[in-house]
């Protein structure tokens, strides 16, 4: 059964076609890369998938329920998390802190709640904290838990962005160039963990660069080039396919 | 201390003793029936030897000729740090409260009504600081919540007879209300853009209680307001009306607290850090937002509420644009998003002045040079938040 499923989605900025009848669709269990040259609108259909971009036509849709119109917070409770090409992290609160904050759709104590520490809100409390430390421990974050963010070496940031996005419990995860700036040890151990990732039953969604990475671990590559989708398919076909080396390359 | 680290160090006073001169000259040099310069000079030189024997001190020091003295004051310095690591917190916290509730037992008139200030002061920093250091939304209006709160009391009990204890939600619901209010529109707008349109709301409030003849009396402001009043008990003395105010800060204090180590001031933290971040992680920002600045308001509410039965007056005049730069300025000079930071603020911008009485007329003098100072040297405030730990583990 298709999980995500884009329909003709249209991005249209001014007179600037960002997007044109977009369409795919990610199943449960897949792992799916979104490649094309700078600017082909890879990170835009991202923010239209999350909610941050209103689309101008066309719509997304997530397990049945239209997604489009719906803002951002209410798509993570849908139970689609994203990360950011360029760190978004929280650079004053600590790593777990980070991770807590993504917990907060999946909680409910009010200010009443908070003021009175009631019971309920203190095991609440201390789920929360649980699934922040789960999802640390599994990005290999455990003991950087009371680190704060913005002191964290850069491969360990781009790392607390994919488990804070964990930490909010998702069934999609949406990686905006994971590998960006990684040595080639750090983009292996990626790797590593995306296929950890994969085995829990999420499915995956990025856009990256680095073709080793892309190729080593997506079932299905699309590729974008200006806003339109101009191939579809398996890594080897995609390797192979003209339209695809024009659009890297030049004729 | 080697000749060169010092050469730079002379040379940096006297550029900045040449600065004060140029500074001071045109205060005190500057008459009408002309140029005066015996004045000027005398002061600049107090202010010159002064500058030259402390730098001199300094250096002496930094030598290692004043060691030996040193060493007692360091390590009685470490003792009392290493004592203060090892008690308990809630040691710590039972013997403020202790100190707090003794204090009106101990001291007189003039004290107690200092203290009351520093405590309704306290109550309105740290409803300040939700907005300011939780969510960061600088608030420049604030001090209209306040007003919102005295006007309520004022008049609900003037006019239909409410009592003071069914006033104090009220108020801080109407001020809850206000806040919301005023929160709305300025939802989309960041930075600078939102400092400007709180300060715009914040001088409405004052103009509406101002010229509302009808309802506020205008500038004359509503007299003889009751005083609160518990089972037959009258609180008459200031001392009693100190435990009303004790009593409603540490309610505050505690409330704070307990908003900022749960999911809900994490979030409001997270806005700060990166809203649109905040939102892709399934912060409601538009909602949280709504809320810090329905509950920073609530806060001023209640010490509006009993701002009015204290004084038994409410006037405009008492919430003008310069008392929200003064809330502003304790929860900066404290620290922002730090509750002890913010007390010390507080403390620092209220009682401190009253103690310094004597130099009345250099007191606003020094005031902005301290302000000055403490942002050169300590930006994050005199008790800067914790960052280090989990902070979502019991402290009390």
């Amino acid at each position: 059964m298709a999980n995500l499923i884009l329909d003709d989605i249209c991005v249209r900025f001014g007179g600037l076609q960002a997007l044109t009848d977009v369409s795919f669709s990610v199943s449960e269990g897949e792992v799916i890369g979104l490649i094309g040259p700078n600017g082909a609108g890879k990170t835009t259909v991202f923010n239209v998938i999350t909610g941050v971009y209103r689309v101008s036509s066309g719509q997304a849709s997530y397990d049945g329920a239209t997604i489009t119109g719906m803002r951002p917070h209410q798509i993570l409770g849908m139970g689609i998390a994203r990360t950011f090409q360029n760190i978004r992290l929280f650079q004053n609160m600590t790593a777990l802190e980070n991770c807590m904050v993504a917990q907060h759709s999946r909680s409910r104590t009010g200010v009443v709640g908070a003021i009175l520490r009631s019971p309920s809100q203190r095991s609440e409390e201390a789920r929360i904290q649980e699934k922040a430390q789960q999802a640390l421990d599994f990005m290999g974050l455990g003991r950087k838990a009371d680190e704060v963010a913005s002191n964290l070496p850069y491969g360990y940031q781009r790392r607390l962005e994919i488990a804070r996005a964990l930490a909010s419990e998702p069934r999609t995860i949406l990686l905006d160039e994971p590998a960006a700036g990684l040595n080639p040890a750090e983009s292996k151990q990626l790797m590593e963990s995306i296929g950890r990732i994969t085995n829990l039953g999420i499915n995956v969604l990025m856009v990256e660069h680095d073709m080793k990475v892309v190729m080593g671990i997506c079932n299905r590559i699309i590729v974008l080039d200006h806003g339109v989708m101009i191939a579809e398919g398996l890594p080897e076909e995609i390797q192979r396919n003209p339209d695809v080396i024009e659009a890297y390359l030049g004729q | 201390m080697t000749i060169r680290g010092s050469k730079k160090l002379w040379t940096g006073c006297a550029v900045g003793l040449v600065w004060f001169l140029i500074l001071l000259w045109p205060m005190l040099g500057i008459k009408p029936e002309g140029f005066e310069f015996a004045a000027t000079f005398q002061v600049f030189g107090y202010v010159a030897v002064a500058a030259v024997f402390v730098l001199f001190f300094y250096q002496v020091k930094e030598a290692g000729y004043l060691d030996a003295a040193g060493k007692p004051i360091q390590s009685a310095a470490g003792l009392i740090q290493r004592a203060y690591a090892k008690t308990p917190t809630w040691v710590l916290l039972g013997a403020t409260l202790a100190v707090a509730i003794v204090f009106p037992l101990v001291t007189g008139r003039y004290a107690h009504d200092v203290a009351i200030s520093v405590l309704i002061y306290i109550c309105l920093g740290l409803g300040l600081n939700v907005v300011v250091g939780l969510a960061g939304l600088l608030d420049l209006g604030y001090i209209a919540f306040y007003g919102v709160g005295a006007y309520t009391y004022a008049l609900l009990s003037l006019n239909f007879g409410f009592s003071f204890w069914l006033c104090l939600p009220i108020a801080g619901l109407l001020a809850a209300i206000a806040g919301c209010i005023i929160g709305y529109p300025t939802l989309r707008m960041r930075g600078d853009y939102l400092a400007i349109v709180t300060l715009g709301f914040g001088e409405i409030v004052r103009l509406i209680l101002n010229n509302w003849m009808a309802l506020t009396n205008g500038p004359n402001g509503i007299l003889g307001i009751p005083r609160p009043e518990l089972f037959g008990f009258d609180f008459r003395s200031l001392a009693s009306l100190y435990y009303v105010i004790l009593a409603i800060a540490v309610v505050t204090v505690l409330s704070v607290y307990r908003l900022n180590y749960s999911r809900i001031g994490r979030a409001w933290e997270a806005i700060r850090e990166d809203e649109t971040a905040a939102e892709l992680m399934g912060v409601n920002t538009f909602l949280l937002k709504l809320l810090a600045y329905a509950m920073g308001a609530t806060f001023a509410g209640f010490a509006g509420a009993f701002f009015a039965a204290r004084m038994r007056f409410v006037g405009p005049e008492s919430f003008s644009f310069l008392e929200s730069a003064m809330v502003l300025s304790m929860v900066v000079l404290g620290g922002m998003g730090s509750i002890p930071g913010v007390i010390l603020g507080v403390l620092a911008l209220v009682a401190l002045p009253e103690v310094f009485r004597e130099f009345e007329l250099y007191r606003m003098l020094v005031f902005g040079g301290v302000m000055t100072l403490m942002m050169l040297v300590r930006p994050a405030g005199i008790w800067p938040a914790k960052r280090v730990g989990r902070r979502s583990e019991e402290m009390e």
